[in-house]
C-alpha cells in the first residue's frame, strides 16, 4: 500500500501549486501591508510639514497684521502732518489774499479782472480753511483728535496680536495634526529649542526703545510695502500728500502773483515743522542717509563736525547811567537776578518792555530791559567755524584777548571778559548753568563801557556812558549725513532726551499725551521665526489604522512613526514691519541639527548618531 | 494549464498592484506638492490658488496625461481654533481671532486606469487639513481669500478694521493716504 502510494504521482502538482500559492499569497499580503506602512509613513511626514507650517502661519499672520496696523498708523500720522500743515498755511494765505485784493482794488478799474479772480479765490479759500480747521480740531489735533485715539487703539491691537498670535499657533499646530490623523504632535519655535522660555509664544516684535521717529522713514520714503499698495517707489504717504498739496496749490493756480509769493514753500515750511515735531527731519528724503543738524556741542564733538559761532555787535547811545552790566542787556531774566529790585508786577514790567502781557509766561521771571531797550545798532559782524574734530577741539571759537597791550588768543569758554548765558526752555536768558549751556542759542556777552564828560548849561558837567556789546552766539552745532547705526544711535539719544519711557510711547513734549510708535522686529529674530514640528503616528492605536499582521514577529516594530519638519516665516521684500508680505515655507531641519550637535557636545553621541540618519532622511524629503 | 491559471493571473495581479502602488505614491506626491503650491499661490494673492496649484502639479507629477488631477479646497473650518483658547482675558481676542484662524481642507483626486480594465476606475483620493492664510497684502486684496472677511461677529470686527483701512485711504486722498496707483500684486 505504501509502496503503491510512493509510485502514484498523480496530484503532485496540485500540492506544489497549493503550497506555492500559500507562500505567494502570504508574500502578497506582506507586500500590501508593507505598502500600507510606507504610505502611512509618507502621510506622517506630510502631516509634520503642515503642522510646522500651521504654527509658522500664525506668526506670519501676526506679523502681517502688525505690519498692516503700522502702515495704517503711518498713514494716519501722515494725515495729521498734512492737515495740520495745511491748516497752519491758511491764515498766511488769507493775509496774502487780502493784500492782493487790496492791491487789485486800488488799481481798479485796470485790475478788475484780477479782482474778480481774487474774489473767486476767496470763495474757494474760506470753505477750504473752515474744513481744514474743523478737521484739525476734531481729527488731527495732536493727542486729542480722533486720529490720535485711533492710532493708540491700533497700537494696542498690535500689542495684543504680538502677545497672542504665536500662542494660538502652538495650539493650532497639534490641532491640525490631529485632524490629519496624527496620534500626537507639537510645534515649537527655535528659541525654545535654544532654551529661551521667557518670550514663549510672543512674536519677535517690540516697541521698546522705539520713538515716533521710527515712523519717519515709512512716512517719507515709503518702502516695498507701500510700493505694493501702489505708492511710487521712494515716496511714503506723507511725501505723497505733500506732493499733492504742492500740486494743488489752490491759490497760486488761479493767481500767478501769489505763486510768485511762494505758496508752495509756505506749506512746505509748515510741513517740515510738523515733521520735525515728530522727530523727523523735515527735509526731503535722502536715500543715502539722513542729514542731521546737531543742536549741542557734545553732539558736535561726538560726530567730529564743525560748529558755527556768530559775533554780534551792538551799542547804546550816550547814557547817564553808568552802573549797567551784562545782565541789564538781556531782555528776559529770572526773577532772582532781577536788577530792577524785584518789586515790579509782571504786567508792569511787561508793559515797560513793550510786550503783550498774554505772551508773558508764568511769573517766576520778570523782564528787565534797562539796557536792552537802549541797544540801537545791532549787526552781525562775522561768523567763525569752530571744529569739534580732534583732540582738544571743543567747538568753542578762539578769540582775541588783550592784556597790558599784549595780544593773546583764548578759547571763548576760558575768556575772562565774557559772561556765559543760555536761553532756557521757556525762552528766558539765564547764567549758563544747565545742560543747555552748550546748546544752540547759548551766548557769551562782553560789555565795553566808555565815558565822556559833557558840559551842561551853567558851566557844570556830567559824565555820560556808552556801552558796546560783543556777543558770541552758537548758531549751529554742525551737521552731518548719518546712516545705519550712527543714525539709529542719534535717534535713540534724541528719544532719551525727549523722555521716552520703557513702555514705548514718547512724551509729546507738549503735555498732551503720547505719540504712537511702531512695533518693529527685534534684533536677530531668526530663531523666533523658525518652527519645528514633531508628529507621531502609531498604527493599531485608538482611532488609527490597524498594525500589519506580521509586525508582531519582528523585534523592531515599524508601526510607530515620528516625523520632523521645520518651517520658516520669511519676508523676501523687506523686514521693516511696514511690508505686509510675511510668508511661510519649509526648510532644512537646522534646529534639530543644532540640537543634536549640542547633544554630541554633552556626551550624548549615541543619540546624535542615531538621529543623524533621521535628519538626512527628513532633509532629503 | 499552470501558465494559464496561475502564472499569468499572478503576474497580472502583481503588475496591477505595482501600478496601483505607483499611482498611490503619485497621489501622495501630488497631495504634498498641491498643498505647498496652494499655500504659495494663496500668499501671492492668486485669484484661484487651487486651480493654479492643480495646473502646476499636474504638469510635474503627471506629465503627458490629460487632466489626471483634481484639487478641491474647502474653507469651512474657520472657528475651530477659538474653541481651544483658554478662558480669561484673551476671550475677546479669542472670539475676534477665531474667525480668522481659518483652516482649509485640500483634497486631491487622481484618476487611475487599471492596465487590465477589469475593475472600476474610481479615482484615488487623499486629503489634508492645513492651517489658515498668512494674510499678505496681496492675498487680502482678493475678498475670497481675505481672512478678515469672515461672516460672524469677530470677522465683522476685523472686516471693519480692514474697511477702516481702505476707507481711510479715500478719506485721506489729499492727505497722503491714497497711493494714487494700482496695487502691485502681480
Amino acid at each position: 500500500m505504501i509502496r503503491r502510494l510512493h509510485k502514484d504521482e498523480s496530484a503532485q502538482v496540485s500540492f506544489l501549486a497549493l503550497a506555492a500559492s500559500l507562500v505567494l499569497v502570504g508574500l502578497m499580503a506582506m507586500i500590501i501591508n508593507t505598502s500600507d506602512v510606507v504610505r502611512h509613513r509618507i502621510h506622517n511626514q506630510e502631516v509634520a510639514d503642515v503642522t510646522a507650517l500651521a504654527a509658522a502661519t500664525w506668526s506670519a499672520r501676526g506679523l502681517n497684521t502688525i505690519a498692516m496696523l503700522n502702515v495704517l498708523n503711518a498713514k494716519l500720522l501722515s494725515m495729521t502732518v498734512i492737515v495740520n500743515a495745511a491748516n497752519r498755511t491758511m491764515p498766511v494765505t488769507r493775509k496774502i489774499l487780502a493784500l492782493s485784493t487790496a492791491a487789485a482794488t486800488a488799481c481798479t478799474p485796470f485790475c478788475t479782472p484780477w479782482l474778480f479772480l481774487l474774489e473767486g479765490q476767496a470763495i474757494l479759500l474760506e470753505p477750504l480753511a473752515a474744513g481744514l480747521q474743523a478737521m484739525e480740531q476734531s481729527v488731527t489735533r495732536n493727542c486729542s483728535g480722533v486720529a490720535w485715539k485711533v492710532m493708540k487703539g491700533l497700537q494696542k491691537a498690535s500689542d495684543a496680536v504680538g502677545q497672542t498670535f504665536g500662542r494660538i499657533g502652538y495650539l493650532e499646530a497639534p490641532a491640525i495634526a490631529a485632524r490629519n490623523g496624527a496620534s500626537s504632535a507639537f510645534a515649537v519655535d527655535g528659541s525654545m529649542l535654544e532654551g529661551s522660555l521667557t518670550e514663549v509664544g510672543k512674536l519677535p516684535v517690540s516697541t521698546t526703545d522705539r520713538t515716533p521717529a521710527d515712523f519717519c522713514a515709512a512716512m517719507k520714503s515709503g518702502g516695498p510695502g507701500f510700493v505694493m499698495q501702489g505708492y511710487t517707489d521712494g515716496e511714503g504717504p506723507a511725501e505723497h500728500g505733500r506732493g499733492i498739496w504742492s500740486d494743488l496749490d489752490p491759490i497760486s493756480v488761479l493767481n500767478p502773483a501769489f505763486a510768485t509769493l511762494g505758496s508752495p514753500w509756505i506749506f512746505d515750511g509748515f510741513y517740515s515743522s510738523e515733521m520735525t515735531r515728530l522727530g523727523c527731519d523735515g527735509s526731503t528724503p535722502d536715500k543715502e542717509g539722513q542729514k542731521v543738524e546737531f543742536s549741542t556741542l557734545p553732539q558736535c564733538r561726538e560726530h567730529d563736525v564743525t560748529a558755527t559761532w556768530a559775533l554780534y555787535e551792538d551799542e547804546t547811545d550816550w547814557l547817564v547811567d553808568g552802573s549797567l552790566d551784562e545782565y541789564d542787556f538781556i531782555a528776559w531774566v529770572p526773577r532772582d537776578v532781577d536788577l530792577e529790585g524785584g518789586g515790579d508786577a509782571i504786567e508792569t514790567a511787561a508793559a515797560a518792555a513793550g510786550v503783550d502781557v498774554d505772551d508773558v509766561p508764568p511769573v517766576t521771571h520778570t523782564p528787565t530791559g534797562v539796557g536792552a531797550r537802549e541797544l540801537m545798532r545791532q549787526q552781525r559782524k562775522r561768523t567763525m567755524p569752530a571744529s569739534c574734530a580732534g583732540r582738544g577741539r571743543t567747538g568753542y571759537p578762539i578769540v582775541e584777548h588783550t592784556v597790558a597791550g599784549d595780544l593773546f588768543f583764548l578759547s571763548l569758554r576760558d575768556h575772562p571778559e565774557f559772561t556765559h548765558f543760555e536761553v532756557g526752555e521757556t525762552g528766558f536768558h539765564e547764567g549758563a548753568s544747565t545742560d543747555r549751556s552748550e546748546a544752540t542759542g547759548t551766548y557769551f556777552l562782553r560789555v565795553n563801557k566808555t565815558e565822556r564828560e559833557v558840559a551842561l548849561e551853567g558851566g557844570s558837567t556830567r559824565t555820560e556812558y556808552k556801552y558796546r556789546l560783543d556777543s558770541w552766539v552758537l548758531v549751529d552745532a554742525g551737521e552731518k549725513t548719518l546712516e545705519g547705526d550712527e543714525l539709529k544711535e542719534y535717534y535713540e539719544e534724541q528719544a532719551e532726551r525727549e523722555g521716552v519711557t520703557d513702555d514705548g510711547p514718547v512724551s509729546s513734549g507738549e503735555g498732551c499725551g503720547t505719540f504712537p510708535v511702531p512695533h518693529l522686529l527685534v534684533e536677530e529674530p531668526e530663531d523666533k521665526l523658525r518652527f519645528f514640528a514633531v508628529v507621531n503616528h502609531g498604527l493599531g492605536e485608538s482611532g488609527q489604522p490597524p498594525k500589519p499582521f506580521w509586525s508582531n514577529y519582528f523585534s523592531v516594530s515599524p508601526t510607530t512613526f515620528t516625523s520632523f519638519s521645520q518651517a520658516q516665516v520669511y519676508n523676501d521684500l523687506s523686514t521693516d514691519m511696514f511690508t505686509q508680505d510675511w510668508r511661510v515655507r519649509l526648510e532644512r531641519v537646522t534646529l534639530l541639527e543644532r540640537a543634536l550637535e549640542r547633544a554630541g557636545e554633552l556626551g550624548l553621541g549615541s543619540i546624535a548618531s542615531t538621529a543623524s540618519s533621521v535628519i538626512t532622511t527628513v532633509n532629503n524629503h | 494549464m499552470l501558465l494559464v491559471f496561475l502564472i499569468i493571473p499572478l503576474w497580472g495581479l502583481i503588475f496591477t498592484m505595482g501600478y496601483l502602488g505607483i499611482r498611490v505614491q503619485q497621489t501622495h506626491e501630488a497631495l504634498s506638492l498641491s498643498t505647498y503650491t496652494f499655500l504659495l499661490e494663496r500668499e501671492a494673492g492668486t485669484d484661484n490658488p487651487a486651480s493654479s496649484a492643480q495646473g502646476t502639479v499636474s504638469g510635474s507629477v503627471f506629465p503627458g496625461e490629460t487632466s489626471p488631477l483634481q484639487v478641491h479646497v474647502n474653507d469651512t473650518e474657520a472657528n475651530a481654533v477659538a474653541d481651544q483658547m483658554p478662558e480669561g482675558e484673551l476671550q475677546t481676542l479669542q472670539k475676534l481671532m477665531g474667525s480668522v484662524s481659518g483652516r482649509s481642507n485640500i483634497a486631491v483626486s487622481v484618476t487611475r486606469e487599471d492596465p487590465i480594465g477589469d475593475f472600476d476606475t474610481n479615482p484615488i483620493r487623499r486629503a489634508m487639513v492645513i492651517g489658515g492664510a498668512t494674510g499678505t497684502y496681496c492675498q487680502m486684496q482678493d475678498e475670497s481669500l481675505n481672512p478678515f472677511a469672515a461672516g460672524d461677529v469677530g470677522g465683522a470686527a476685523m472686516a471693519l478694521i480692514g474697511i477702516a483701512g481702505m476707507g481711510s485711504d479715500y478719506i485721506l486722498a489729499p492727505f497722503g493716504g491714497l497711493s494714487g496707483g494700482e496695487a502691485k500684486c502681480d
